[in-house]
């Protein structure tokens, strides 16, 4: 146990350096996002409450499990080639799914956090420096409760890996495989997706609407087409690294899958927004809408996003699921 | 520390003290962060309070932080209702914007709200001006504040205070009315009738309660007391018991009832920025509008005057707020809107009108502004 947890306390210093990148990188382009889209590129006081509310969590909780089930992978590697035994100890509250170390309690907390950053901005002169600092404060954070959760969880979910994969028996069924990816692959990824595009459709939307808060058919499809392409595309490539470890443990495990390329599985991500914007096109044209008020444009495009996000990390699942070499190459190396 | 098989060995105390010492400087960071951004807050409150009868009125004075001597001086006036100095935060915006553009703001609880003695409920309209006369000889004695120009900024009912204060007065150099109607019983009589068309009433119905209404009207105009009133009600309308006025606010009404700012604006000499909105269901904004137009015929220049678009009565965007009635989700979303949650163009009007009449005072000679009375 010593040195599973000298194992992963060295890691750390590597990983908190990722962290520190990943949470400069998302928080930055989402500030980016948000300066630089226009119309409304002025008013960019309305909305940091909802901003830090949903951004802080968001992105502490994505690059806390980016960091804790690359932390883990890499312990499980290194314990199997130094022969590192461990003991099954039978504590049920050990999980190998990095979410189940986000308590309630501790989203609670980044959300006062964030609250209060939200809070002492809305007193400050609210000049472009101090939107600058907001999002530096952002960033800081995204990054001390990223590191905090993997401080934390890092040992616990790295035994329970070791653990899931020595004493592993038979891998999941297909029933307890889609329970475990839609718990702990579709749905924290798809609410993240859809809370982090609310804020900037709240933001976008309104900037676009006219006296009476309408916004036009075309500019909602265009809008959703490109963020429902960006959040296909992320959750592709997102949940694709983040399942490859529970495809190890066989906790992943979907039978009749044929074999999907990455072009194969990149064109369908591709398709997905198409389709959404063609079927929104549809509708506007036979029931005649030509324009949205602008919380119907909200809704909508979440919708659409939800479906996109669906589809991505289904899509990188769905690959996985099927791709025997990957899965084949990381036994080995294991 | 080596690197070996792509794993950094560090021994376990080192790697769990750089663990615990990045969130503390994380910690601290945040905390520097904040406090810079806290530091560059547009103006600081300070408490200022003064007499009005040998009763307290408790105030705000908002001062910017970006300057030593403010370039201007707004005096908030409120409307109608139990008004605390800050109008519950619908003053906000105004005062940050006002702030970095330079200018002081000044409010305080109305009489008998918050830390204020007496009750507004007492008070005439006469009685209001007065007080604007005695906060500004308070505002007078603050240091830096001596010799700027000192403007008024009033809503809805501060309509009928304004002209009171503003005539005569060398110690105000202009104002700002937002949705401020002229005559009383004419505002009373329209508000009945959106009312009533609002809850879409036949218009026999409808007929018969502005008569009703009218007769209200009369019997407070004669000075007849609550008790008759009551009666009144009880015979003509029973159903409309329950929503009879109390004998304070009853009391109110009969004081100001007769309020006309006809003559009184007439007396002005000030300029004067007049906004309304389109959505207005309190005000006969057309009906003001051309009234406004009338009294400064004269002196065209006097009088900027424009009806916002999309506008409600706060001159809050009507698709946001026009179907919110005040309550605890219409205060959560001012405070998230902030200046947003005006009409567009609204503040930018204001303030830019607002620099014109103090660099067109600043041309002037310095004693012209004020400090003489």
């Amino acid at each position: 146990m010593n040195q599973l947890i000298e194992l992963v306390q060295a890691q750390y210093p590597r990983y908190l350096l990722r962290v520190l990148m990943l949470s400069v990188l998302e928080v930055a382009a989402v500030a980016l996002l948000f300066i630089l889209t226009k119309p409304y590129f002025e008013s960019y006081q309305v909305f940091w409450y909802l901003l830090c509310l949903i951004i802080v969590p968001a992105c502490a909780c994505t690059v806390a499990v980016n960091g804790l089930t690359k932390i883990a992978s890499q312990v499980m590697v290194q314990a199997q080639k130094r022969n590192i035994e461990i003991a099954n100890t039978g504590n049920k509250k050990l999980a190998t799914s990095a979410w189940q170390y986000v308590a309630w309690y501790k989203l609670l907390i980044m959300l006062v956090t964030a609250f209060i950053i939200a809070l002492c901005y809305s007193a400050s002169a609210q000049s472009f420096t101090d939107l600058l600092l907001l999002f530096l404060a952002m960033i800081i954070a995204t990054f001390i409760f990223a590191s905090w959760l993997i401080i934390n969880a890092a040992v616990p979910l790295s035994q329970a890996v070791l653990q899931a994969f020595r004493h592993r028996k038979k891998p999941y069924n297909e029933a307890q495989s889609s329970d475990h990816i839609i718990r702990f692959h579709l749905l924290p990824w798809s609410l993240i997706a859809v809370a982090t595009l609310f804020t900037f459709f709240v933001k976008y939307y309104l900037g676009l609407a006219d006296e009476d808060g309408y916004v036009e058919t075309s500019s909602l499809i265009g809008s959703t087409y490109i963020s429902a392409a960006f959040v296909a595309l992320w959750l592709w490539l997102e949940v694709g690294q983040m399942a490859r470890l529970d495809h190890i443990l066989g906790h992943i495990h979907l039978t009749g899958v044929g074999h999907v390329t990455d072009s194969q599985a990149f064109s369908l991500v591709m398709a997905v927004p198409i389709i959404l914007v063609v079927s929104i096109a549809v509708f506007n044209n036979i029931l005649d809408i030509e324009q949205y008020r602008y919380q119907a444009a909200i809704a909508l495009s979440m919708l659409c996003i939800l479906l996109a996000a669906l589809s991505g990390a289904s899509i990188a699942v769905i690959q996985l699921c099927a791709s025997k070499t990957v899965r084949d190459v990381l036994a080995d190396n294991t | 520390m080596f690197q070996e098989n792509n794993v950094t060995h560090v021994d376990g105390p080192a790697s769990k003290m750089y663990g615990r010492w990045s969130l503390f400087l994380g910690g601290a960071g945040l905390i520097l962060v904040l406090i810079l951004m806290l530091d560059s807050a547009p103006y600081k409150n300070e408490d200022l309070d003064f007499n009005v009868n040998n009763t307290v009125r408790s105030g705000s004075l908002i001062l910017p932080t970006n300057t030593q001597s403010p370039r201007a001086l707004m005096i908030f006036v409120h409307g109608d209702g139990a008004m605390g100095r800050s109008a519950f935060g619908y003053y906000y915006p105004l005062w940050q914007r006002l702030a970095k553009q330079g200018i002081a703001s000044y409010s305080w609880d109305k009489a008998g709200v918050g830390g204020s003695g007496g009750n507004w409920l007492e008070q005439n309209m006469q009685n209001r001006a007065d007080e604007i006369h005695q906060a500004v000889a308070k505002l007078r004695k603050v240091p830096h504040l001596a010799g700027v120009p000192i403007g008024l900024i009033g809503f809805s009912q501060a309509g009928w205070v304004m002209p009171k204060a503003l005539k005569n007065s060398s110690q105000l150099s202009f104002a700002v009315f937002v949705s401020t109607p002229i005559n009383w019983l004419k505002q009373s009589a329209f508000l009945t009738q959106t009312r009533l068309q609002k809850e879409g009433v036949t218009t026999r119905e409808k007929n018969q309660q502005l008569a009703q209404a009218r007769q209200v009207s009369q019997l407070i105009s004669q000075g007849d007391d609550h008790n008759a009133y009551i009666e009144f009600l009880s015979t003509a309308h029973p159903d409309g018991i329950e929503s009879a006025m109390s004998p304070e606010r009853y009391g109110f009404v009969q004081k100001n009832i007769g309020a006309d700012a006809l003559e009184d604006l007439q007396s002005v000499k000030q300029p004067l920025f007049v906004a309304f909105g389109n959505h207005d269901s309190n005000v006969n904004v057309a009906d003001n509008v051309t009234q406004y137009q009338q009294i400064f015929a004269s002196n065209e220049t006097q009088l900027k005057l424009k009806v916002y678009k999309n506008a409600n009565h706060t001159l809050l965007k009507n698709s946001e707020f026009g179907h919110l009635s005040p309550s605890l989700w219409w205060l959560i979303k001012l405070s998230l809107w902030e200046e947003d949650g005006f009409s567009e163009q609204f503040v930018d009007d204001v303030m830019l009108w607002l620099n014109s009449q103090i660099q067109q005072l600043a041309l002037k000679k310095p004693e012209s502004i004020g400090a003489h009375e």
